[in-house]
């Protein structure tokens, strides 16, 4: 065989064989499984943002241009769907966040409505706070959600500057997050997640940062810097979105332009990374929801290519 | 009284009240109201437009309606903050987050800041704002521009929806601002030049153009319609022509604090200061006078 061809083979062979290596040089990360595609019947989705992993490993996925929620088991098989465009109950406009409580209950930031409303584990519309403005209980756009262990929702108000919270009735409990209370104004930030140790973790996407706050505001770590590309280094992230914690404690953020996930310790320290499909493709893909499963394993929204990957832990 | 006369006593007495009391409605229906209302293409382009003719009728005890035409879904640059902007070069030159790149915002966030952002800028000039909500020409999604008409642009903004581009050939978007205008009947109103411009502003313009002349078919008191110069109107030809000349000459010196004001909350779109940035690359631009052209008026009859 001719250098040339020899070449040719080992560069047919890389293309065959080594995307998978490629993507997971990093870690060792496999995806396991990956569902949905564009459109509007059961199991298609169309721009999904974030998602959530109840205890039963039922995920439930926002599927933001179509404005309804649909639940799929762990492997991607469609359970139910529910929600359409509207500001009714149980109807959405363009919905972002979505969390879930010890009990099921799942409850969904309706963004361009303005409020949070609180589902059953089927989809039954149970109860909604929220209206757009400044006053305690409103928003104006709110994003991500999340819920502690005692039940107390989270809700990112974006252009309000803050963070409101609210007990399981969906009952005005506090806010906090200025620019005053915290040293720093959060730019846009996107994604919540709670720690293990009950603190709080916020992406500010466009700071590029992650912050980890108490429970009463008070801002404990931020870390993080710019970076993006092949030279971007662990730590570094380029428009963090989704936040997530698993068993241990340790962070997965979805590194949006960098096309990767990245595990940190509670503690922001670097852990690892993962490469997800949009190193292949500069524009077409980006990891923008994540959620850990009890089992460990990790769920990502992509929002341009209209699916949930599923990796291994 | 027989009931008979008491009757007939009781019909003239009702027809004695309702003939006046309709030409009353209809003498008030047929005259425009102190209101103006400004079209602007997005956000901000009322102010660029119209700032302190805006302001200074509102001073005069008009209402202001403040119109977003489009749903603003394009156009945002988050990092575009005071100092920042290199007009000379035509770039960015640092942001707020210090990262050394200049992000597009995705289109709906892109559409609640520029949102808020008019929102603010009402609330300067004492407004009532009014989104319209018709659907861009152009979309960001991430970095990355989906310009209309191509099949990415269809999945994120499938037809049928109200659209500037498409607007002129649907009655059903032409009759939408024909209801604006009839619910306003404002002695004002001011647009883009249509056909002029750009795509989103001059279809825009055009729409507008359709709806003003629709509404005085229909018999509704509107008032006048002013446009701006700009455009084809303001070649040399059509200037030589008589055809493009402005007739209009408001003279805002009074009411441009007012403009500057409501025009900076526009953020994303100018770093917050106007003065620094858009006048000093903007040769040309009056500050002084905003000038319309009269194209339509329903008050000479």
């Amino acid at each position: 065989m001719k250098n040339s061809q020899l070449i040719k083979v080992i560069f047919a062979a890389v293309l065959i064989c080594g995307i998978t290596p490629i993507v997971n040089a990093q870690s060792g990360q496999g995806m396991t499984k990956q569902w949905g595609e564009f459109g509007d019947k059961p199991g298609q989705l169309k721009y999904p943002t974030m998602i959530a992993v109840d205890k039963s490993s039922n995920v439930y996925v926002v599927d933001q241009h179509n404005q309804r929620i649909q639940k799929f088991d762990a492997e991607g098989n469609f359970i139910l769907m529910w929600g359409r465009l509207g500001k009714g109950p149980g109807e959405f406009t363009y919905p972002y966040g979505i969390a879930i409580d010890s009990k099921g209950f799942v409850y969904v930031a309706d963004m361009n409505n303005n409020r949070v409303q609180k589902f059953s584990p089927r989809g039954e519309y149970l109860a909604s706070i929220g209206s757009y403005g400044t006053q305690d209980g409103q928003f104006k756009y709110p994003y991500g959600i999340a819920v502690d262990e005692k039940d107390v929702l989270y809700v990112i108000d974006a252009f309000n500057y803050r963070i409101q919270t609210f007990d399981s009735d969906l009952k005005f409990l506090a806010k906090w997050g200025s620019e005053e209370s915290i040293g720093f104004k959060a730019y846009m930030p996107h994604e919540i997640a709670i720690g293990r140790d009950g603190n709080i973790i916020l992406s500010d996407r466009q700071n590029h940062r992650i912050s980890i706050f108490s429970k009463e505001g008070a801002l404990v770590k931020r870390f993080g810097q710019y970076g993006e590309g092949k030279e971007a280094k662990g730590g570094q992230f380029s428009e963090p979105h989704g936040v997530a914690v698993d068993s241990k404690g340790d962070v997965y953020v979805c590194d949006r332009y960098n096309f990767r996930i990245q595990l940190l310790t509670a503690s922001g320290e670097y852990k690892e990374h993962w490469m997800t499909p949009g190193v292949l493709d500069d524009s077409k893909h980006f990891p923008i929801g994540i959620a850990v499963g009890a089992d460990g394993s990790i769920y990502v929204t992509d929002h341009y290519a209209h699916c949930v990957q599923k990796y291994a832990r | 009284m027989k009931p008979g006369t008491f009757l007939r006593f009781l019909k003239y007495s009702i027809l004695a009240f309702l003939v006046p009391a309709t030409f009353i409605i209809a003498g008030d229906g047929n005259k425009p109201r102190k209101c103006i209302l400004v079209f602007g293409a997005h956000a901000d382009d009322v102010e660029q437009m119209a700032g302190g003719t805006f302001a200074k009728y509102i001073a005069e005890g008009y209402q202001g309606i403040y119109v977003c035409v489009m749903n603003n879904l394009s156009g945002n640059q988050i990092e575009k903050v005071p100092g920042n902007w290199d007009f000379a070069g035509r770039k960015l030159t640092a942001a707020v987050t210090g990262s050394p790149k200049v992000y597009q915002v995705d289109a709906l966030e892109t559409m609640q800041i520029r949102r808020e952002e008019a929102l603010q800028a009402a609330k300067v000039f004492g407004a009532e704002p009014v989104f319209l909500d018709f659907c861009e020409p152009e979309l960001w999604l991430g970095r990355k521009l989906v310009i209309y008409g191509t099949e990415e642009y269809l999945k994120y903004d499938p037809p049928g929806r109200k659209h500037v581009s498409l607007a002129t050939r649907y009655s059903e978007d032409v009759n939408f601002v024909v209801a604006l205008l009839k619910k306003y009947q404002s002695e004002i109103t001011i647009i883009h030049t249509p056909g002029g411009e750009k795509l989103d502003h001059g279809d825009s313009g055009y729409l507008m153009y359709l709806a003003f002349k629709k509404a005085i078919a229909q018999g509704m008191a509107v008032g006048k319609l002013w446009t701006l110069p700009h455009g084809w109107l303001s070649d040399t030809e059509a200037q030589e022509s008589g055809r493009g000349r402005a007739d209009v000459r408001m003279d805002i010196r009074k009411y441009r604090t007012i403009k500057y004001e409501a025009w900076n909350k526009h953020r994303s779109q100018n770093g917050g200061d106007i003065e620094k940035g858009f006048m000093s690359r903007s040769d040309g631009y009056d500050q002084d006078f905003e000038k319309f052209i009269t194209v339509l008026d329903n008050t000479k009859k």
